[in-house]
């Protein structure tokens, strides 16, 4: 049954103020790292899953163990490791005895069985595992035995990797990467992010956060999310920075010389399903090149392939995207 | 919205209209730098200025961009983050739900908040210095134009009084006098070839005896002497065919049998020849290249006599002779001493007028019954170019008839196959002639008739 696309102004206007909630709560357990708060919670409202990549101890755990509390959601944590199998993921059928001694075989749900699921060095387990993923993190179902499992409503995955200590690991392969909506770089603090971050975590202080947003708000900020209206220049310049991405479509072009494969169309879903949040939590009702611009880097640098030539000369998917979005703007 | 219209189709008219004044300004100057009178100009001038005032403006305002246009220009000026153009677009949308009612509003009170006249201010286009810079050059030229005339007719007055310019240009006028004097001199000399002609021609009634009868060294000399009035036809024609264009009446002429005289007949006779046929309308130029190459014709003969004496020409080719002449004496001699002694040829074309060959000298497929001479008769060049075509003969497969001998030259040279092409009576091929063939595919036919005898 198809729901009304009538939003009613409180609930519109709730939305930002709601995710300035979340913001205020996070901060306080979190210092800095705007943009990665900002990312992590526009995938959220539209719909999607995030791959947080940094060095250890920057808080990326922290980070979303501080958000599953923030949004009274079902947390759940996996520690990837090379010796994890799909059934400790998924889940496993059990024989499981009844009071009058009959034994049934039961279906014993995993970890992912929840609403945040918090996948640590995901790269660090083999590439049969983390396919395991890949039917819970598209179609939100599992199947086991011939029998799907849905999993309930807001599943969201936030994974973290390593870039550093490469050796044992397993580099999640294209399909899996695709699956994710945007792939956030988790930077170094500044200096007085330290000074913050050393005060708050080497005090007694407990640091207390409150629950602001619940799952049926998500859904129903999700819904009110797609119906931001996109004006047709806005969505003809999504299409052209993706077109822009693939080698095969202009010669001559950075693209055709740096990138192997380029975006696929959830590159250009995302662009579009992301700004229209961020419109949203700019205090507009409309999406902007602007927001496009925003969220260009996030939403692609895990889409595109870079050929030999790219990591000979040095090159690193941001780049790319920043020189194909400037000849992307001037035309 | 349609303050921010006004100011960009009034901005494009503006633009338009300064390239229409910029191009009739500059038409302006020109005409007053040449014309006596720029009443007439100025006038027209300020017409077509007007004229282009009024055709820019109905321009500009059927190519105005539309509201969406509109509305991207705002937003992109009054960063706006697109607001109003998505406005714009979804305004047509009948039944909008509570997102676009409160997009519209939003954008609305942002848009009461932008200044048209700030963002778009009339503003003279960027090129708009070329239209000052015209307009003070056409006054500099009228304030001339009143006080001396017009610019370039006076300049060029100026110019053919000056000493210096004389001075400047006078050798290349002398050279100019020179070379007409000497193109005046070749025409003479034209007039009086035209006229030795003629008198020759009134002298030598032209009865000319049958071909295919030739006797004794007449009829070798006339051979030798048609052959270069072939090749003196392909000098001058550029490769035009001899044998077709080579009147047989001039051959009887050249009766003294030396290669100069035949080569100096020759080229008389191809001028009496076009002069015959109607062709003779020559002009200055042609008759002064005709002259030219008569002259260039004298002197390669003479040099062609002294190199190429009978005393010198009947010894063979030794291993000193090089390029085209040993080819060509090799090709007429047919210096292979064991050839002769075989006797392929010249027992079928029998012996009429040949001297007596020396042996290791005089033996080869020219003697015998061909009309080939004794090599003063023929030139040298004449002599490649037969071989040449046996050569391109052979590349196409074609191996030549049976009868026919090869010359070895000296180490390090060419085998160059001897072919005879001078007509021939030969003995009849299945009833068929050979002299109603063409020479040239005279071998062919005798070759296809041999195979399909087989």
């Amino acid at each position: 049954m198809k729901k009304p696309a009538i939003s009613t102004v409180p609930e519109i206007e709730s939305v930002a103020e709601t995710v300035a909630l979340v913001r205020a709560e996070i901060s306080k357990a979190i210092v800095g790292q705007n943009e990665v708060v900002e990312g992590v919670l526009i995938a959220i409202l539209a719909g999607g899953h995030v791959l947080l990549e940094g060095v250890p101890g920057l808080g990326k755990t922290m980070l979303v163990r501080t958000l599953a509390q923030t949004l009274a959601l079902k947390y759940s944590r996996i520690q990837f490791t090379p010796d994890l199998m799909p059934a400790d993921v998924i889940g496993t059928t059990v024989i499981h005895e009844n009071g009058d001694g009959a034994k049934t075989l039961r279906f014993q749900p995993g970890p992912l069985f929840s609403n945040l699921l918090l996948a640590d060095e995901i790269n660090r387990t083999t590439p049969k595992t983390q396919s395991a993923l890949l039917e819970a993190m598209q179609e939100k179902q599992v199947t086991v035995g011939g029998v799907t499992h849905l999993l309930d409503e807001p599943f969201l995955v936030i994974a973290t990797q390593n870039p550093l200590e490469m050796e044992g690991t397993y580099p999640l392969p294209e399909a899996q990467l695709d699956r994710f909506l945007f792939k956030l770089r988790v930077p170094f603090p500044q200096r007085s992010e330290l000074h913050d971050i050393l005060d708050r975590t080497t005090q007694k202080a407990e640091v207390s956060v409150n629950a602001v947003l619940t799952g049926p708000q998500i859904m129903e900020m999700r819904r009110i999310v797609r119906s931001v209206p996109v004006a047709p220049h806005v969505q003809d310049y999504v299409v052209q920075i993706v077109m822009a991405t693939h080698p095969e479509t202009e010669a001559n072009s950075v693209a055709a010389k740096y990138i192997r494969y380029g975006s696929s169309p959830r590159g250009a879903q995302t662009l579009m399903l992301g700004g229209k949040v961020r419109a949203l939590l700019e205090g507009r009702y409309n999406v902007s090149i602007d927001d496009i611009q925003a969220l260009l880097l996030s939403s692609l640098r895990h889409r595109i392939i870079l050929n030999f030539e790219a990591h000979a000369d040095g090159r690193t998917p941001d780049d790319l995207l920043e020189e194909i979005a400037a000849k992307v703007q001037k035309k | 919205m349609r303050e921010v219209r006004k100011r960009v189709v009034a901005n494009r008219w503006l633009g338009l209209w300064v390239v229409c004044c910029n191009c009739t300004i500059a038409v302006l100057l020109i005409a007053v730098m040449l014309m006596r009178s720029i009443r007439g100009p100025l006038i027209a001038a300020l017409a077509v200025v007007t004229l282009a005032a009024i055709a820019t403006a109905i321009a500009a305002w059927y190519t105005k961009p539309s509201a969406y246009g509109l509305a991207q220009r705002l937003d992109h000026e009054s960063h706006l983050g697109d607001r109003i153009s998505t406005a714009v677009y979804f305004w047509t949308v009948a039944k909008p739900d509570e997102l676009l009612r409160r997009q519209r509003a939003d954008a609305l009170a942002h848009l009461a908040k932008v200044q048209p006249r700030e963002l778009f201010p009339l503003q003279a286009p960027p090129k708009m210095w070329r239209t000052g810079a015209l307009l003070v050059a056409l006054a500099a030229l009228c304030a001339f134009h009143s006080v001396y005339g017009p610019a370039i007719p006076r300049l060029a007055e100026k110019a053919a009084r000056s000493r210096t310019l004389a001075t400047l240009f006078s050798p290349m006028t002398r050279a100019i006098e020179f070379a007409r004097a000497e193109k005046k001199g070749l025409a003479d000399l034209v007039a009086g070839n035209d006229h030795d002609r003629q008198a020759s021609e009134t002298q030598k009634p032209g009865q000319l005896p049958p071909t295919g009868q030739p006797t004794g060294s007449a009829q070798a000399t006339a051979n030798a002497a048609k052959l270069d009035m072939s090749q003196a036809q392909q000098m001058a024609n550029a490769g035009t065919p001899s044998e077709g264009q080579a009147p047989s009446g001039a051959v009887p002429n050249q009766q003294a049998g030396t290669p100069a005289n035949a080569q100096n007949a020759s080229a008389t006779d191809q001028q009496a020849t076009q002069s015959a046929t109607g062709q003779g309308q020559q002009s200055l130029g042609q008759k002064a290249l005709q002259a030219l190459e008569n002259l260039m014709s004298s002197a390669l003969s003479g040099q062609q006599n002294s190199g190429q004496s009978p005393s010198t020409a009947s010894q063979p080719p030794n291993a000193g002779t090089t390029s085209m002449q040993a080819m060509a004496g090799s090709s007429q001699i047919a210096s292979v001493p064991n050839q002769a002694a075989q006797g392929q040829t010249s027992n079928s074309q029998g012996s009429q007028n040949q001297t007596t060959p020396t042996p290791g000298k005089h033996t080869g497929a020219g003697n015998g019954t061909s009309p080939w001479q004794p090599r003063d008769a023929i030139d040298p060049q004449l002599a490649g170019n037969v071989a040449k075509q046996h050569v391109a003969l052979q590349s196409t497969g074609y191996r030549g008839p049976p009868g026919k001998e090869r010359s070895d030259v000296a180490p390090g040279t060419a085998q160059i196959p001897l072919q005879d092409l001078s007509p021939q009576r030969v003995t009849t091929v299945n009833g068929a002639g050979q002299d109603s063939v063409p020479p040239r595919y005279r071998q062919y036919v005798q070759n296809y008739f041999q195979h399909s005898g087989k």
